[in-house]
């Protein structure tokens, strides 16, 4: 089964065989959202914004955001950042591939091997679809949200793509926070785990065109990069991933 | 999965290609407080008696198989036309500190300095040494402070990654990958996706 819905400000599908792993699956969504949004003054980061709670006494599942953050931070010297310019913390760009993460193992540990969760863009699945053939997974075109400009067939993996496409400015430059980052489009990113395609996806975007080879230099990870002028460059292993 | 082995390994000796080409740029940052104590340092200095206040030059024969990723790009990028000397010495006038080292025998003694180039990933400037007719060593005068050195490594990858113009598809796929929809985007393809779901509220949500 399919169903999508509306959690975290945006659509959310999850498709498994499962009507109880779905439902689980989305109970899972609907919690994060009351504790990681910036946008409700009762979640815990708006908390932690305020000062209300001691950074030592945060949620396990707080902790676990923050220090994934930092670590990605570091591992990318500081593209990665939740700080925003203001002071204040936005973990918005680490929390909605932790969370798809989450919810597949939630799923997997049901016992199901075949399932997609897709929220906002970014894709993990498993397995196959319900007629039995791989997960294909197209890339939207950065020029025209109704067409698709690639076709994927990862197997077990997960793809997150960032764009300068986005609501407001949520992605910018730590290094240079007024920079207009206009020269990449939109990058893919393609890993075995949603979160980490997430993260580093947000990182080298960031990075402007260096992100691609940011990319490839990293193992475990292969990318697509889309350019301003409809220019795609990709890293030495993504042709793997096509589908045929 | 996704990866094989030879991806992996392609990668990882591209990597030390990278990090082998950026050994100057890494030696500098060493010898200038930079922290550099976990990476592997690129080919060392042919000449242990050159200066140690600058960037020394690496041994030629340890330099990439790859023509291309020459050692010297990071300190004196061939684009802009190499070396200029300050004073009225036959310049080296395409290319490289390599190419410049090559012609040892028409260099003069003396130190030259570079024009401040844009070596696209910030600007550069460098000085060039020059001891019994030959290029001894390169000092950095103006680097890239702003940038980070993922980025200038992440830059000489770049050449060397496959490029096509992107083209629409008309293949069915299960789901789409992409950045977050601008909020009328997002709408529409919110009303899609409900529609597909089978919902019937598809216009009322935001």
């Amino acid at each position: 089964m399919r169903e999508t819905r509306l959690i975290m400000g945006m659509p959310i599908t999850i498709d498994a065989a499962n009507p109880d792993a779905v439902a689980a699956a989305f109970a899972w969504f609907e919690e994060v959202d009351a504790r990681f949004s910036p946008f409700k003054p009762e979640s815990e980061v708006s908390a932690l914004n305020r000062c209300e709670i001691a950074p030592e006494a945060v949620s396990a599942d707080t902790r676990e955001v923050l220090e994934l953050a930092e670590a990605t931070r570091i591992a990318t010297d500081g593209y990665f950042d939740i700080m925003r310019p203001d002071g204040r913390m936005d973990p918005s760009g680490i929390v909605k591939g932790w969370a798809i993460r989450k919810a597949a193992r939630l799923i997997a540990a049901m016992g199901l091997s075949d399932y997609c969760v897709e929220a906002g863009g970014d894709v993990q699945c498993a397995g196959h679809n319900d007629l039995g053939a791989p997960w294909r997974v197209g890339i939207r075109n950065p020029f025209d949200e109704t067409r698709i400009v690639k076709v994927l067939q990862p197997g077990n993996a997960g793809v997150a793509t960032s764009g300068s496409y986005v609501r407001g400015a949520h992605i910018y430059d730590p290094h240079a926070p007024s920079a207009v980052l206009s020269e990449i489009v939109g990058l893919t990113v393609v890993a075995g785990d949603i979160c980490d395609a997430d993260r580093f996806a947000t990182a080298a975007f960031a990075m402007g065109r260096d992100g691609i080879g940011f990319i490839e230099a990293t193992p475990g990870l292969e990318g697509y990069a889309i350019d301003r002028h409809g220019t795609a460059t990709m890293t030495s292993g993504f042709r793997r991933l096509e589908a045929r | 999965m996704f990866t094989n082995p030879g991806s992996t390994m392609k990668k990882v000796l591209l990597s030390l290609a990278v990090l082998a080409a950026s050994g100057a740029y890494v030696a500098f940052e060493r010898e200038h407080g930079g922290d550099t104590a976990n990476l592997p340092l690129g080919p060392m200095p042919a000449n242990s008696a050159a200066p140690t206040d600058g960037v020394t030059l690496p041994a030629p024969p340890a330099a990439p198989p790859n023509g291309n990723l020459s050692p010297m790009r990071l300190v004196a990028p061939g684009a802009a036309g190499g070396l200029l000397p300050v004073a009225d010495v036959a310049p080296a006038t395409n290319g490289t500190v390599a190419q410049a080292q090559v012609a040892a025998g028409a260099l003069r003694d003396g130190s030259f300095k570079g024009p401040s180039v844009d070596a696209y990933w910030g600007r550069i400037q460098v000085e060039a040494v020059v001891q019994g007719g030959r290029l001894t060593a390169v000092h950095m005068l103006q680097y890239p402070s702003d940038r980070r050195r993922s980025r200038a490594i992440s830059d000489q990858v770049l050449p060397y990654l496959e490029q096509e113009a992107i083209a629409n598809q008309s293949a069915n796929v299960d789901t789409i990958s992409g950045a977050t929809l601008t909020s009328q985007a997002y709408q529409r393809s919110l009303q899609s996706a409900l529609k597909q779901a089978g919902g019937a509220q598809g216009g009322n949500n935001a």
